[in-house]
C-alpha cells in the first residue's frame, strides 16, 4: 500500500517494493518501462537529474496543465526497497517558460 | 493547474512568508509592525513579503479598527493548494500501485 504525508507545497507519497532498487530503476528510466505503470501518454517526461539507481526526477506536463518537477528517491529496505516520491510546482516561472520552450522545440 | 495556483506556491515557498501565515492562523490579525517585532527583518521587507501573500491573494486587509493597517488570511486561501496536494498525492498513489505491481510481476 502507497503512504501519503503531507508537505507545505510538495506533494509526498511513497511504496515499498518487492525488488531491488536496480529492478525499480528500469521501470523509472525507460520508456518502455514508464508505460506499464503511468498509463497518461499526453504528459511528456523531461529527465532532468540521473543518478542510478538512488535518485531521479523529471519535470513533466501536458498540453492542458503547466509543468510539474516530480522526484524519486529509491532506498534499499530489508524487504526489498523503499519509492519516495515527490512532486512540486515550480517556484520560479521561467522553469516553466524554460519547459514551454523544451516541449515546442522538440 | 492555474497561475494562480502557482502563484500560491511561490508565495509559500518562503520561509519568512510561512512564518507569517503561521502567525496569522495563530493570531487572526497582524500588522507590518508587529510582524517586525517578531521576524529578524526589517519592516521593509516584512512590507514586500505582507506583498506578496496579498497578490498570491492569501492575505488581505482586515476593516480598519483604527490606525493600524492591519491583515487577515483570506476565506479559503489555502484551498487551492490543499485541493492540488490531495489530488496529486491520489494520483501518486494509483501510479505507485501499478509501479509496484509491474515490477513485482517481472520478477
Amino acid at each position: 500500500m502507497a503512504e501519503r504525508t503531507q508537505e507545505r507545497e510538495t506533494a509526498r507519497t511513497e511504496v515499498e517494493i518487492e525488488a531491488s532498487p536496480e529492478e525499480i530503476w528500469e521501470a523509472l528510466v525507460t520508456e518502455e518501462g514508464r508505460e506499464t505503470w503511468i498509463q497518461e501518454p499526453d504528459r511528456e517526461v523531461y529527465v532532468e537529474v540521473v543518478q542510478a539507481p538512488s535518485r531521479l526526477v523529471w519535470w513533466w506536463g501536458s498540453e492542458d496543465e503547466p509543468a510539474t518537477r516530480v522526484e524519486f528517491e529509491i532506498v534499499s529496505v530489508p524487504a526489498g526497497a523503499r519509492v519516495v516520491v515527490t512532486e512540486s510546482e515550480p517556484a520560479f516561472p521561467t522553469l516553466l517558460l524554460a519547459m514551454r520552450f523544451a516541449r515546442v522545440l522538440a | 493547474m492555474s497561475d494562480e495556483l502557482g502563484q500560491v506556491f511561490a508565495a509559500l515557498s518562503d520561509p519568512t512568508r510561512r512564518a507569517m501565515i503561521e502567525a496569522l492562523l495563530r493570531e487572526g490579525t497582524t500588522s507590518v509592525p508587529r510582524l517586525t517585532a517578531e521576524l529578524p527583518i526589517t519592516r521593509q521587507a516584512v512590507a514586500k513579503h505582507l506583498a506578496t501573500l496579498d497578490h498570491a491573494g492569501l492575505v488581505e486587509r482586515a476593516p480598519a479598527g483604527g490606525r493600524e493597517v492591519r491583515y487577515r488570511l483570506r476565506d479559503g486561501a489555502l484551498v487551492s493548494a490543499s485541493t492540488w496536494l490531495a489530488e496529486t498525492e491520489s494520483a501518486w498513489e494509483q501510479r505507485l500501485a501499478r509501479l509496484k505491481g509491474a515490477v513485482e510481476r517481472k520478477r
